[in-house]
C-alpha cells in the first residue's frame, strides 16, 4: 500500500477531461494500491493546468464510495500547480 | 483518411419529403429558390424535404443542386450549421454536387457564416467539393474552429483532453479572458464528452469568435462567442436516463428521487410538457447520470457552466433541440436549490413542480440526436 501517488499522463497533455479517462487513470494507478484507512497524497504533474469536472468525477468515483467527500477533505492531500485545487475538486464532487 | 460523418442520414430521414410536381431545372441544375428573407429552421425543414424529393426522383441522375438563397437573415448559428450538414450529406454521401449562392446579413450571432465552408460552394474553385468535405470536418482558421470528432478516434483516452487544449489555444488568439476561456472550453468538452460517451455517434463542434461590435444603447465594445455542438443518433438527450430509471435495482437515492419526481410530473403532462421534456430536464440535474453503474459522482453540472457563461454575458441565446423538442437555457431559471436540483422554474423546485413551459417548445425540425446552439455576447475588457 502506498501513501503517495504521483500521477502519470501522456507527456503532451496539459489538460484533463472526460469521465472515462478519470476512471481509467484511477484504475491503472490507484486501484488496489490505496489504503483508505490512512492519509494519502495525489501529486498531479505541474504541466497540468486545467481539470474538467468530468475527469474529477470519474477519477474520484471510487474514492467517494469508500471514504465519502468528508474523507477526501480530511485524508487526501493534492499537490498541483492549479490554484486552490482541493476546493475545485470538492466543488465538483458535491 | 477522412471518414464519412456517422449517422448524418438520420437528419434527412426524420424530416420528411416535399411533394414536388415539377422541379425547376436550369442549365442542368436543379434549383431551390428561397423566396423569403428569414433563414430559420422552417427553411431547413423545407430544404430537407426538397433534397429527399430530389434524391427519390433523380437518385441515379446526379444533376447538381443549386440553392439560391438570395439576401437572407440567418436565425442563429445552429440553423446554418444544419444547412452545412445537409450539403455535406449531398456531396459526401449522395455524391451530388451542390452550388450555394447566398448573401447573409451580418449579425453578431451568425457572423460565423463568413468563415463557413458553404461559401466554397459559391465559387468556381476546381477542388471546392473535396475542400468543403475537409473543412466541414476540421478547420482552425482565423476566427473559426471546427472539429468533427469521429467515434473511431475515441480509442485515444486523451482525445477530449487534447481537444480541450486545442480550443483553449484557439481562444487565446482573441480577447477572451482566461476566466471566460476556461468556462467556454469546459462547456464544449463536457457536451462533446456526453455525446461521445452516451450515443456512439460522431460529434460536431463549431466555434467562432466575432469581430468587435459597438452597441447603440450601451457604451463599450462587444464580441460574440458562438458555439454549436451536434450529434446524430437514435438516442435522444434523455434516452440514457429514461432507460436507467427503469432499472430500480441499480438506482441510488438521488435517482430514486428522480423516479418519485417522474410520478408527480406525469400527473401534469400536457400538450406543452410531456415525458420527453421530463427526461430532457432530468439529464441536466446534478449527480444524475445516464451511466448504468450506481455512481455517487457524475452528472457534470452543465447548466451550472452554461449559467456561469450567461452570467459573464451581456446577452445570450442558448438552447438545445433533441428529437422535436427544445429546451431554452434562461439564466434566471438555471440555479440549483440547496439539494442540488434545478427546476427550470421560479421555485427552483424540480421534485414537486413542473418546469416553466415557456422554456420548452416543439421544434419544427426534428434533430435525431442532440444539437446545442449557444450564443454569448460578451463585453470586451479593456
Amino acid at each position: 500500500m502506498h501513501n503517495n501517488f504521483e500521477l502519470i499522463f501522456d507527456k503532451m497533455v496539459t489538460k484533463l477531461a472526460g469521465n472515462p479517462l478519470g476512471k481509467q487513470v484511477f484504475k491503472e494507478q490507484l486501484l488496489g494500491k490505496v489504503n483508505y484507512e490512512n492519509n494519502f497524497t495525489i501529486i498531479i504533474p505541474e504541466r497540468i493546468d486545467t481539470i474538467a469536472s468530468s475527469f474529477i468525477q470519474g477519477f474520484f468515483e471510487d474514492i467517494v464510495k469508500n471514504i465519502g467527500i468528508s474523507g477526501i477533505e480530511d485524508k487526501v492531500s493534492i499537490i498541483s500547480s492549479i490554484p486552490d485545487i482541493k476546493n475545485l475538486i470538492i466543488r465538483n464532487l458535491l | 483518411m477522412i471518414v464519412k460523418v456517422k449517422n448524418d442520414q438520420f437528419l434527412l430521414q426524420k424530416n420528411g419529403k416535399k411533394q414536388i410536381k415539377k422541379f425547376k431545372i436550369y442549365n442542368k441544375l436543379i434549383v431551390y429558390k428561397l423566396n423569403k428573407s428569414i433563414f430559420d429552421e422552417a427553411v431547413i425543414k423545407d430544404i430537407i424535404g426538397f433534397v429527399n424529393a430530389v434524391e427519390e426522383k433523380y437518385h441515379n441522375i446526379k444533376l447538381p443542386i443549386h440553392f439560391d438563397l438570395g439576401l437572407i437573415e440567418i436565425r442563429d448559428k445552429l440553423t446554418y450549421i444544419m444547412f452545412e450538414c445537409v450539403c455535406n450529406y449531398l456531396i459526401e454521401t449522395c455524391k451530388r454536387k451542390v452550388i450555394v449562392t447566398v448573401n447573409a446579413k451580418e449579425h453578431i450571432n451568425t457572423e460565423g457564416i463568413t468563415s463557413s465552408p458553404l461559401l466554397l460552394l459559391g465559387t468556381n474553385q476546381k477542388d471546392r467539393f473535396s475542400k468543403f468535405i475537409q473543412k466541414f470536418k476540421k478547420e482552425i482558421y482565423k476566427s473559426h474552429y471546427r472539429r468533427v470528432i469521429g467515434t473511431e478516434e475515441n480509442n485515444d483516452p486523451y482525445l477530449l483532453s487534447r481537444i480541450m487544449s486545442d480550443i483553449d489555444s484557439f481562444l487565446k488568439m482573441f480577447y477572451v479572458t482566461k476566466q471566460h476561456r476556461d468556462a467556454i472550453t469546459e462547456v464544449i468538452i463536457e457536451l462533446a464528452g456526453n455525446a461521445l460517451e452516451h450515443t456512439d455517434a460522431d460529434c460536431l463542434i463549431d466555434l467562432d469568435v466575432t469581430e468587435p461590435y459597438e452597441k447603440k444603447e450601451t457604451t463599450g465594445t462587444f464580441y460574440g462567442i458562438n458555439i454549436t455542438i451536434i450529434n446524430f443518433s437514435p438516442k435522444l438527450l434523455g434516452y440514457s436516463i429514461a432507460e436507467k430509471i427503469k432499472q430500480k435495482g441499480i438506482l441510488n437515492d438521488r435517482h430514486l428521487k428522480l423516479l418519485d419526481a417522474y410520478t408527480m410530473h406525469k400527473e401534469n403532462f400536457s400538450s406543452q410538457y410531456g415525458e420527453e421534456d421530463f427526461y430532457n430536464i432530468a439529464s441536466f440535474q446534478h449527480k444524475i447520470s445516464g451511466r448504468l453503474a450506481n455512481e455517487s459522482t457524475g452528472g457534470t453540472g452543465l447548466t451550472k457552466l452554461i449559467s456561469r457563461l450567461e452570467g459573464y454575458s451581456d446577452a445570450y441565446h442558448c438552447y438545445v433541440i433533441t428529437g422535436n423538442r427544445a429546451v431554452f437555457f434562461v439564466r434566471d431559471y438555471l440555479s440549483y436549490n440547496k439539494d442540488g436540483w434545478i427546476g427550470f422554474n421560479k421555485g427552483k423546485d424540480f421534485l414537486t413542480q413542473i418546469p416553466e413551459t415557456e422554456l420548452l417548445s416543439s421544434s419544427t425540425i426534428n434533430i435525431p440526436g442532440t444539437a446545442y446552439n449557444l450564443n454569448f455576447v460578451m463585453k470586451k475588457e479593456e
